[in-house]
């Protein structure tokens, strides 16, 4: 499973959506900053990946795959 | 005789504490006297809690028996079978390891003393069902003040007339925070612990620097622990702050599953009952590491 298949699926089940896609922006999902807070740290248990707080915070994380981006860097 | 001594409590700097010896020591392992005890102590003897057991089995010439150092669950419960221990003085935390470590087969036991946590009723229960015809008795304590109640009835809290007849002038203010009276000072003295009222008793809630703060809620991650751990096949838990850039804090429950936990199912009724921001994220572990002082780490 790639880094982006990881994101798309866990997007899904947190927000309770289908059709989620990389392009899917999180206001089109209802995501808020707490939904999304639980779907990083969700990530990184999947990855194994310990995002730094300053890469995230100054990223642009706008749609579901600028948060896949953010975990392949 | 009035004893001073320096403790940390659980975290912290030490500090003195002065308290009397034979109350101190009497209250270790719930003030039963059957004879002649044999007490398994599960608590590192350098700590306050250890150190009482000891004395303790001094002042009535018990049997004190010590897992290795660095014991886990199963050396503590193999220390009981082949000691036949009569008491076991431990953590909560402690004993629900051991239990799930077969410490029912420990057939000697007569009492078992909880302290050092909350003690749930979940936790309770599971002692009874393994120990029907042993006394079971919860302490709640501060390092400063020692044991402030002691409860053998089977339930979880605090009766409310037990505990405000024995602190007369004490009350839980508008946050839930117990502020004890203390006589001999002539004031009061707050506990840093939340309690809510249930049902006359007085039910420890967390504590009050415990709560943090997501997304502009206060939370107290004690409670969701407290809660997740009533839900069916949940074996162990530890509910934990963890701080998060976008929203402050969000809260991590590391869980230990048996084999009946249905984890849709949990995480359902996170969302259904829990307020939002006290919804976890769930991670699923085979063993929660404990203190060296037996607690869940915070």
């Amino acid at each position: 499973m790639t880094t982006l298949d990881a994101t798309v699926e866990v997007v899904r089940r947190r927000a309770r959506a289908s059709g989620v896609t990389p392009s899917t922006r999180w206001e089109e999902l209802d995501v808020d900053s707490l939904a999304l807070a639980a779907i990083v740290v969700e990530l990184e248990d999947v990855l194994g990946v310990e995002l730094d707080d300053d890469r995230v915070r100054w990223a642009g994380v706008a749609t579901v795959g600028d948060l896949a981006r953010l975990f392949e860097r | 005789m009035r004893v001073v001594f320096h403790t940390s409590g659980t975290t912290g700097k030490p500090k003195p504490i002065e308290a009397d010896w034979d109350a101190m020591v009497d209250s270790a392992a719930g003030r039963i006297q059957l004879e002649p005890p044999c007490v398994l102590c599960c608590y590192h003897p350098a700590t306050m809690a250890g150190l009482q057991v000891f004395a303790y089995c001094v002042k009535h010439d018990a049997t004190l028996v010590l897992p290795p150092a660095g014991a886990g669950p199963d050396a503590m419960v193999q220390a009981g079978l082949d000691s036949e221990v009569t008491h076991i003085c431990c953590t909560p935390s402690q004993i629900r390891r051991m239990l799930m470590g077969g410490a029912d087969r420990i057939e000697t036991i007569r009492q078992v003393t909880l302290g050092g946590e909350h003690t749930t009723q979940a936790t309770i229960d599971c002692v009874v069902e393994a120990w029907p015809d042993a006394r079971i008795t919860h302490i709640y304590a501060t390092s400063e003040l020692g044991v402030i109640a002691s409860v053998s009835d089977d339930c979880e809290g605090i009766p409310i007339e037990v505990l405000f007849d024995v602190w007369p002038g004490s009350y839980i203010d508008a946050d839930g925070e117990l502020v004890l009276w203390r006589d001999n000072i002539d004031a009061h003295y707050r506990t840093g612990d939340l309690f809510d009222i249930m049902n006359d008793r007085c039910i420890f809630r967390g504590r009050k620097d415990g709560v943090v703060n997501v997304a502009g809620v206060k939370v107290s991650p004690e409670a969701v622990e407290r809660a997740i751990r009533e839900r069916p096949g949940v074996a162990e838990v530890s509910v934990r702050a963890e701080h998060n850039w976008l929203v402050g804090h969000i809260l991590v429950a590391y869980i230990v599953p048996d084999d009946n936990l249905d984890r849709d199912a949990l995480n359902e009724w996170g969302r259904t009952n829990l307020p939002r921001p006290a919804v976890p994220v769930l991670r699923w572990v085979s063993q929660l590491p404990l203190t060296s002082a037996g607690k869940a780490p915070r």
